[in-house]
């Protein structure tokens, strides 16, 4: 991967700079300080270091501007930049260079803690687990995805990453062990919780509301 | 030791199987727990439904601070829509 040239946060205010210096057309211009901020939003929740993901964004945004006239079919101009986004964070997993990520400690007491409370606010573990019904509609299924934006959000952020890099950047349990220096038993445990914790977090915000309607 | 998974020794291996392919042993004992099990099978059904929607509002990458339409993205930020009915 390309050294990262700026280590400066961007800031908003530098998108008009970059879309004057590379002579963007006003239509994409206009869009690309929202885009900035759904980038911003899946780099948090897949790398430690928030200046990093804005480093990332940052260089996602310019190969959005190079190469926007390539885009084609019925991507969105937002799916299309997510997988790049996609690639340039696993390519950074992937380096050598990387910067050594903080040991993901499963033992924990804050995260033990943060998954007993979703636990808790549910039902006891004694009573039968309920299906979820599926949404019927698109504005179901989107008040759905919503509720589990907002639970992965609401993850501990080692677990949340260990999450993300399965579940988004797509890398086997192994490989996630190696990137993060643990074990795979260790990865599994926290994929475990992850998932505990999103459905504990669904079940009381999709189902719990969904009961009422 | 019971020959039969326990409940929470079901839900490890469910979210294991995502991930990796199951020792015969383990697949076996899941397959009889299941058929035995409605909570277990829920809680299939729920991971499986969990799976999906991640990879969707991953790939497709959610409009949480998009522009509104009628108001549900606005609404989408934070709590719940409100329901008034």
């Amino acid at each position: 991967m390309k050294t990262l040239v700026s280590r400066a946060p961007i800031l908003t205010s530098t998108i008009p700079a970059l879309t004057t210096l590379l002579q963007v057309p006003p239509l994409l211009a206009g869009q690309l300080s929202l885009l900035q901020k759904q980038l911003l939003r899946h780099a948090r929740l897949a790398v430690y270091d928030h200046s990093l993901a804005e480093d990332l964004v940052q260089d996602t945004l310019v190969v959005v501007i190079q190469r926007h006239t390539e885009r084609r079919g019925e991507a969105s101009l937002l799916t299309w930049a997510v997988a790049i986004l996609r690639h340039k964070v696993a390519d950074w997993y992937r380096s050598p260079d990387r910067r050594r990520m903080l040991q993901v400690n499963v033992e924990d007491n804050d995260l033990d803690g943060a998954i007993e409370a979703l636990h808790n606010s549910n039902a006891s573990d004694s009573d039968p687990v309920p299906a979820w019904q599926q949404p019927e509609n698109r504005e179901e299924q989107r008040q759905m995805m919503s509720v589990l934006d907002r639970c992965i959000g609401c993850l501990p952020s080692q677990i949340g990453r260990v999450f993300v890099m399965r579940e988004w950047l797509g890398f086997e349990t192994t490989e996630i062990g190696e990137r993060l220096c643990i074990s795979q038993a260790h990865c599994r445990t926290i994929l475990h919780r992850a998932r505990m914790a999103l459905r504990a977090c669904m079940q009381r915000d999709w189902l719990g509301k969904a009961e009422h309607r | 030791m019971n020959w039969l998974h326990s409940c929470s020794r079901v839900e490890e291996l469910l979210s294991q199987r995502l991930d990796e392919p199951l020792a015969l042993g383990d697949r076996i004992r899941l397959h009889l727990h299941l058929s035995m099990c409605t909570s277990c099978r829920n809680i299939e059904q729920q991971l499986d439904s969990l799976t999906a929607l991640s990879a969707r509002l991953f790939v497709t990458g959610f409009d949480w601070v998009g522009p509104s339409e009628s108001g549900a993205s606005a609404r989408a930020i934070g709590a719940p829509p409100d329901r008034p009915t």
